[in-house]
């Protein structure tokens, strides 16, 4: 009887162990929030938005937002951040461009519509200006390897 | 009226709040930085970040108690660590990011039109008169435009009514009101205060 209570014990550990192993591994894959480098793939698109001061309507006189956007392959997550004060995040696969201005718009525009690879920084949405949960500041912007 | 304690969005452009003695007011038109006391339209913030006076959420954004708790909301997030460190400039590229169709660069115009501080300058550095002038023009450029205010009055019952030979309504006893006449009571209706 003892020893069956001994085995049943160290399934039990071994189990648990197991466990914590498989969920800190998950805990691994997400990304980081800045100043931590990424790096993101997907399909690159450009959306409008309605801006200040009513965020609702363009037509009823807000101002236009036009963002470019990625739509990541896979869906990813992001871990906490007590610097940025950032939410664990899961499931996200919808990130805001954050880029340095027309004159990188201008220069990357070929790149709308296809899949590319982004490396940044990134930080959680906190103003209107701000379209989805996560954003990232863009250093560059490549097209992927096909 | 007393302090906001709750808020809430009830329909397009409009929200509720009451105060703490139970007093509901409707902020209608205007912008949603005026209608949620919220200058900077701050969405709602991390779990964990520590922003004081919150007292709901509308339109997508966080609703203060009152304009000052939205203001100080304003300054506590450009106050914080991943603000401070930043330029004038990086700092607007970061809370309004530069669009396709019209670049950052008239948010940083007029900021720097209001501030008259150089835009390389670093948040941190900046004095608290020129930290407050940051501020206020980043209410400017979100546009904060103020709409009405009106109290949502309680509305009344009827209790019981006076009728003539004619078997007419004359007189209608309301709660907290007492016996009126017909036509005060059509006046309560139309000023939506009495239940039809």
């Amino acid at each position: 009887m003892k020893i069956h209570f001994i085995i049943f014990s160290l399934f039990l550990f071994a189990c648990s162990a197991s466990s914590e192993k498989q969920s800190s591994s998950l805990k691994e894959k997400c990304l980081n929030y800045e100043p931590k480098k990424v790096q993101l793939e997907g399909e690159l698109y450009k959306k409008s938005f309605p801006g200040p001061p009513n965020y609702e309507d363009i037509k009823s006189g807000d101002e236009e937002e036009i963002y470019w956007l990625i739509k990541t392959t896979k869906p990813f997550c992001v871990n906490k951040s007590s610097y940025v004060e950032g939410d664990e995040l899961h499931g996200l696969s919808e990130v805001q461009l954050v880029v340095d201005g027309l004159d990188f718009y201008n220069s990357k525009r070929h790149l709308l519509g296809k899949i590319v690879v982004l490396s940044g920084t990134l930080f959680p949405q906190i103003t209107g200006h701000h379209k989805t949960e996560v954003l990232i500041t863009v250093e560059t912007l490549e097209k992927a390897n096909e | 009226m007393s302090e906001f304690v709750k808020a809430e969005g009830i329909s397009k452009n409009r929200v509720r709040y009451t105060d703490s003695s139970g007093r509901v007011f409707i902020y209608s038109k205007g912008t949603w930085a005026w209608r949620n006391n919220n200058p900077g339209n701050i969405r709602k913030p991390g779990k964990d970040t520590k922003l004081d006076g919150i007292i709901g959420y509308a339109g997508g954004f966080s609703v203060f108690s009152s304009y000052e708790t939205g203001f100080i909301a304003l300054q506590t997030l450009l106050k914080k660590d991943f603000y401070q460190n930043l330029s004038l400039f990086e700092a607007v590229k970061k809370y309004a990011p530069a669009k396709d169709n019209n670049d950052v660069k008239n948010y940083q115009k007029i900021l720097a039109q209001v501030t008259k501080i150089e835009l390389s300058t670093k948040i941190k550095s900046l004095n608290e008169a020129q930290f407050l002038l940051l501020c206020k023009a980043v209410q400017r450029v979100e546009g904060f435009r103020p709409g009405e205010v009106k109290e949502e009055l309680p509305k009344k019952k009827i209790l019981d009514v006076k009728k003539n030979k004619q078997n007419l309504i004359i007189q209608y006893l309301i709660e907290g009101y007492g016996w009126i006449r017909k036509t005060e009571a059509v006046n309560l209706v139309e000023k939506i205060l009495l239940m039809p």
